[in-house]
C-alpha cells in the first residue's frame, strides 16, 4: 500500500481539490467532446463529477474493483477512447502536481488508471460483441419479415 | 431513401453511414468506405451529425418539462440508443419511435426490450399517415391529438412534395395544441458547391437522394405550420454550444446555422 497523495494539498490554493479535479477533467474532456457521440456536452458535468468522485475514492481506499466498475460505466455511457485517455492524462498530471517526488504519485496514478482502463476496455469489448450479435439477429429477423 | 435496398448489406446505406459517423458499430465495410468518401468531401459532417443527435434530448426535455407534452411521436428515429428521446423524458411519457429500415426496427426492439411506454414501429416518414393510422398506434394514443411530433434529421432526404405532404397530413391530424418539432436540415450551407454536389451524387447512387434548400424554401413547404416565437434556431444555439468549442474551419463550413435549423412548429 502506497502513501496517499493529498489531492487537497496547498498546491491548489484557489480551489478545493474537488473543484480542481472536476474543473481539470472538464477542460480535458471539452477538447474531446465531439468524440463522445452518445454523450451530449450538457451531460459532461455529471460525467466529470463522477470521475472526480471515483478518483477521490480510490485515493482514500485504493479499491481497484470500484474503479473498474467506474470504467465500465463510462464505456456504457458512451465515453470515447479519446476522452478516457484524456482523463488518464489528467490523473497523471494531477498526481505529479501534488507529489513533487513522483514516486507515490506514480504508484497511485498507475493503480488508478490501470483499473480504469481495464474496466473500460472490458466493457467496450463486451459492447462490441453484444452489438455484433444484435445486428446479426436483427438482420435475420428483418430478412424473414421481408420474405 | 426511395429506392434503397435497406437489407442489402453489400451496398452502402444512408442509415448505416449515419451510424458510422455517430461512432456506432451498426455498419459494414461498404458503409464505412462510402462514409469516408463523404467525409473527405465534407470533413465537418461527423461533427454536424453528432451535434444534430445531441439536440434530440434537448427537444425531448423542452417538450415534456416546459411544454407539458406526455406523448411524443418521432419519425425516422434511427436506433434508440442512450442518447435518444426516451432516456430523458419523465416516467410515464409515451414515446413512439419509427423508422423505415426493418433492420433498425428489429435492432431497436432489442435495445428497448420491455422499456415501459416506449414503442418502435416500421414506418416511412414520407407518409406519416401510415404510422398514425396503425391500429397499435391508435390504441396507444387513443383519440388524443395533443401530442408532440418530431421530424429530426430526416428532411434532407425528403423531396419538396414529400415534406409538403407530411406537413399537410400532420396539420390535418393534429390538435391545435400540438407541436411539430422540425429540423430544416441542409439549409443555408456555407460549403462550396462542388463538394456538396459530389456528396449528393454519392447519396443518389446509393438510392437515397438528398436535397439542399434555403430556409425560406423549407418554410414554404411546411406551411401551414409556422415556427413559434423562438423562430428557427441554429443547431449551435439549440444545444447551447459554445462557439469557442468549434474550430474556425468548422464554423466556416457549418455556416451561420451550423448546417441547419430547428424549430417548434405550431398551428
Amino acid at each position: 500500500m502506497t502513501a496517499p497523495v493529498d489531492i487537497h494539498s496547498p498546491s491548489f490554493p484557489t480551489q478545493s481539490g474537488d473543484d480542481l479535479l472536476v474543473g481539470t477533467f472538464r477542460r480535458a474532456l471539452q477538447e474531446t467532446q465531439f468524440t463522445n457521440t452518445r454523450i451530449p456536452p450538457r451531460r459532461m458535468q455529471q460525467i466529470v463529477s463522477a470521475m472526480a468522485r471515483a478518483f477521490e475514492a480510490f485515493h482514500d481506499k485504493q479499491e481497484p474493483a470500484s474503479v473498474q466498475a467506474h470504467g465500465q460505466r463510462l464505456a456504457q455511457d458512451g465515453l470515447s477512447h479519446q476522452s478516457i485517455l484524456a482523463a488518464v492524462q489528467v490523473v497523471y498530471n494531477l498526481s505529479y502536481t501534488t507529489d513533487p517526488e513522483h514516486q507515490t504519485a506514480l504508484a497511485l496514478a498507475h493503480g488508478y488508471t490501470t483499473a480504469l482502463l481495464e474496466g473500460y476496455m472490458q466493457e467496450r469489448e463486451a459492447q462490441l460483441l453484444r452489438e455484433q450479435e444484435r445486428t446479426r439477429r436483427a438482420l435475420d429477423r428483418a430478412r424473414v419479415g421481408v420474405v | 431513401m426511395t429506392t434503397e435496398s435497406i437489407i442489402d448489406t453489400s451496398r452502402p446505406s444512408a442509415g448505416r453511414i449515419y451510424d458510422y459517423m455517430l461512432g456506432g458499430h451498426h455498419n459494414f465495410e461498404v458503409d464505412r468506405q462510402a462514409a469516408e468518401q463523404i467525409i473527405r468531401l465534407l470533413p465537418f459532417l461527423p461533427k454536424y451529425m453528432r451535434l444534430q443527435r445531441w439536440c434530440l434530448q434537448d427537444l425531448a426535455i423542452e417538450l415534456t418539462e416546459h411544454r407539458g407534452f406526455d406523448t411524443i411521436v418521432d419519425f425516422a428515429s434511427g436506433l434508440p440508443t442512450n442518447d435518444h428521446i426516451h432516456h430523458v423524458v419523465p416516467a410515464g411519457t409515451k414515446v413512439i419511435y419509427s423508422d423505415h429500415d426493418p433492420v433498425v426496427v428489429e435492432y431497436a426492439r432489442e435495445i428497448l426490450a420491455d422499456t415501459p411506454n416506449v414503442y418502435f414501429f416500421q414506418a416511412d416518414a414520407r407518409r406519416p399517415e401510415e404510422l398514425l393510422t396503425r391500429p397499435m398506434v391508435q390504441e396507444i394514443i387513443g383519440d388524443r391529438r395533443d401530442v408532440a411530433l418530431v421530424y429530426w434529421g430526416i428532411s434532407i432526404f425528403l423531396a419538396d412534395e414529400e415534406i409538403a405532404h407530411a406537413a399537410r397530413t400532420l396539420y390535418d391530424w393534429a390538435d391545435p395544441s400540438s407541436c411539430w418539432v422540425f429540423q430544416a436540415q441542409g439549409t443555408d450551407l456555407n460549403t462550396g458547391t462542388t463538394e456538396l454536389n459530389e456528396t449528393a451524387e454519392i447519396y443518389r447512387k446509393m438510392g437515397s437522394p438528398i436535397y439542399y434548400r434555403s430556409l425560406t424554401q423549407m418554410q414554404r413547404f411546411i406551411q401551414p405550420w409556422h415556427a413559434d416565437e423562438h423562430q428557427f434556431i441554429s443547431l449551435l444555439d439549440w444545444h447551447g454550444m459554445d462557439q469557442r468549442e468549434m474550430t474556425a474551419e468548422d464554423i466556416a463550413s457549418f455556416g451561420p446555422a451550423a448546417g441547419g435549423y430547428g424549430a417548434y412548429l405550431i398551428k
